[in-house]
């Protein structure tokens, strides 16, 4: 009996892998007709995404690197979707993230690498918990749309970051009215490199397979499970006031990983913030490279499991720095590679439905 | 900032103006939500429909040429999005999301390529915008004279809204439309097409939000820069919410939110440009009010109003 379940859960699996593959090759086919449509060729392309980003042993170690916060980012998704929280605001999260984690370790004077870091990830997990798990309050308590409000409230958190880089936190060295910068975090902040690969890496695996074990093996994980695969069951078995309770808490920790994700950047990579002048929605801070959006995509081409979300996220990874490599090299603007996740978005948005035709098909023949 | 007639003449204006955008989104919300499908990507939508406009009136030098081609995109995205949502019956939250990732990526790509093409740096471009047309007489009257001196696009939207309004609530084809958005299988049993109903729907809220990204570019701004619609269809969205899907309410609302964005315009100028208060004041807290007066707006409600939501809304319909 058990080893008949095994072997269905495993068909299931490949199953799941295999169409996941066949949306992220049909959204690359899109991005090579986008490419032969203004006139280039789409080979030389994805030649030069390949090559640099696993074209040499640094390259493809950097690409590993870089995933760190996209997996983190996507963790934080993966949460928020299994106990059905709409989270559309990772964008806004992950910049409160990246601007509070500044903040802290700017404040902090440790002289101490651990514990600066330490300050740094937990003050990006509160803030970005606190402001994710408002969503979470609003939806159980004034019945607000969660998705509408992640949505809005993510447009807000961009301007406040804007605020904290332009007169509390700005470099004493950025003049330009333009495009400001923020101080940089300080020297313990960063995040230390082990040959050539970047801590943030590791750190994201291992907060996967924990996430993982919790999702799969815990209490915790199994009322989530329940919570969002019906509202009203979770109702039913823990009374409503446990179930709105768990439903603010994982709108916390959904926030709290996106915000880890942001402070992941920072302290890996971007060292500062950079917020533009034109003030938009998704202006400001610009390292967040759309990973609140992508994130999505990889959570669900990853099934909602924190293991597969990895693999996912360097591909996405290496397609985001791909496509800085194509701006340099062959002047096509680096959006095409965002355009390509949005694509595999969308077909990832009909999985179920081409499942079951898929599966009535086969029954039928 | 004297308060007299002047300046009232010119709030009013500007008010009208900065809606104009907000209120065809709106009404592209509206037109896919009361058939009872999620148009939260309308944000992407009003991208693309901005950068086909502007391209295709900046390739053409013919305005009509370039607004034919913007809602050409509409109809090309309402197509797209029937197909995925009402044929495929895929998740609406997650279609949207794919729409708010393609519509400032791929509109960024076409634009930025385009420049590439012509071997030119950004905001070295731009088009022609429509100008004022005053109405005889209508534009002399002293309180809403300013309604009334406004450029033709903004008498285009005077005129969707009234009709949206008109047709969804006063005839029987825009009851069927909202039948089809509460209960799509009553609406089947009634020989109503949910399906063709749906479609309709969805390319009209689509040309309608290509309009709304059209109306930007070609009445307020004149060129295009990435994210040019930074947020008008996410309050478009919170708006309908905060209206409870009656046209009047929302357009209310969005006369309001007009109101607020020309005031952070005149705050913004006055507090940042070193007057009244130092640099140092936090005006970014004006450019929040539009999305905090939605948020505040949606939660008060809930508690003393029946939802006006379509109940099948984010919920495929599927003819068994």
């Amino acid at each position: 009996m058990k080893i008949i379940q095994k072997r269905e859960v495993w068909r299931r699996r490949t199953r799941d892998a295999l169409l996941s593959t066949v949306v992220v090759l049909i959204s690359v086919l899109v991005g090579a007709l986008l490419v032969y449509g203004i006139g280039r060729s789409p080979f030389e392309a994805y030649a030069t995404i390949f090559t640099s980003t696993f074209g040499s042993p640094s390259g493809f170690l950097y690409t590993l690197s870089q995933s760190g916060p996209l997996i983190l980012v996507s963790l934080g998704l993966v949460l928020a979707f299994k106990g059905s929280f709409w989270n559309g605001g990772g964008e806004g999260q992950m910049l409160l993230g990246g601007m509070t984690g500044v903040m802290a370790t700017y404040l902090a004077h440790l002289n101490n690498a651990p514990a600066t870091l330490f300050v740094g990830f937990a003050a990006a997990f509160f803030i970005s918990g606190a402001w994710a798990s408002i969503s979470g309050l609003l939806k159980v308590f004034f019945g607000v749309d969660d998705i509408v409000s992640t949505l809005l409230l993510s447009a807000s958190a961009a301007f406040v970051v804007f605020y904290l880089v332009r007169v509390p936190f700005r470099a004493p060295t950025s003049q330009n009215a333009a495009v400001l910068g923020s101080v940089n975090v300080p020297n313990d902040a960063i995040f230390p490199s082990f040959f050539g690969i970047n801590g943030v890496f590791p750190f994201a695996v291992a907060c996967s397979v924990f996430l993982y074990f919790v999702l799969t093996r815990t209490k915790f994980g199994f009322k989530l499970r329940v919570l969002g695969n019906n509202r009203s069951t979770a109702i039913a078995y823990f009374g409503k006031a446990k179930a709105n309770r768990l439903f603010i808490s994982v709108s916390f920790l959904s926030g709290g990983f996106v915000g880890m994700g942001g402070m992941a950047m920072v302290s890996a990579f971007t060292f500062n913030i950079i917020a533009g002048a034109s003030g938009g929605a998704y202006s400001a801070g610009g390292f967040t490279n759309s990973y609140g959006f992508i994130g999505i995509a990889i959570v669900f081409l990853a099934g909602l499991d924190p293991l597969a979300v990895i693999p996912a996220s360097v591909f996405f990874v290496a397609l985001v720095i791909g496509g800085l490599g194509l701006l340099v090299q062959l002047t096509i603007p680096s959006s095409l590679t965002i355009t390509i996740s949005g694509v595999a978005i969308l077909f990832v948005s009909a999985r179920l439905p081409i499942m079951q035709r898929l599966r009535t098909l086969v029954r039928r023949r | 900032m004297a308060f007299d007639l002047g300046f009232y003449t010119t709030l009013v204006g500007t008010t009208i103006f900065l809606s104009a955008p907000i209120a065809f989104a709106f009404l592209g919300v509206m037109w896919g939500e009361l058939s009872g499908v999620f148009v939260f990507g309308i944000e992407g939508q009003m991208l693309l429909g901005a950068v086909a406009g502007f391209l295709g009136t900046l390739a053409t030098g013919n305005i009509a040429i370039g607004l034919g081609l913007g809602l050409l995109t509409g109809i090309a995205i309402g197509l797209l999005s029937g197909f995925f949502e009402v044929t495929l019956g895929a998740d609406q939250i997650i279609f949207a999301i794919a729409l708010l990732v393609i519509g400032p990526s791929l509109s960024s790509f076409l634009y930025g390529s385009y420049l590439g093409g012509l071997g030119l740096s950004a905001f070295s471009l731009s088009i022609k915008t429509f100008q004022n047309v005053a109405i005889p007489y209508l534009s002399d009257i002293p309180l809403i004279g300013p309604f009334f001196n406004q450029p033709i696009i903004v008498y285009l939207m005077y005129v969707l809204v009234v009709l949206t309004h008109i047709f969804f609530y006063r005839t029987n084809l825009g009851l069927k439309i909202r039948a089809v958005g509460m209960n799509p299988l009553a609406a089947d049993s009634m020989a109503v097409n949910v399906y063709l109903v749906r479609y309709l729907s969805l390319v009209i809220s689509s040309v309608l939000a290509t309009l709304g990204g059209m109306t930007m570019i070609m009445a307020q701004t004149g060129f295009y820069s990435d994210n040019v619609t930074a947020g008008r269809g996410l309050i478009a969205i919170a708006l309908v919410r905060v209206g409870n899907w009656r046209t009047q309410l929302t357009f209310a609302a969005t006369l309001v939110v007009g109101l607020l964005l020309s005031l952070v315009a005149d705050l913004q100028g006055l507090f940042s440009g070193g007057g009244v208060i130092s640099t140092t004041f936090p005006y970014e807290i004006f450019a929040t009010l539009p999305y905090i007066f939605a948020i505040a707006v949606i939660g008060i409600s809930y508690k003393w109003t029946r939802s006006n939501q379509p109940a099948s809304i984010g919920r495929p319909y599927k003819r068994d």
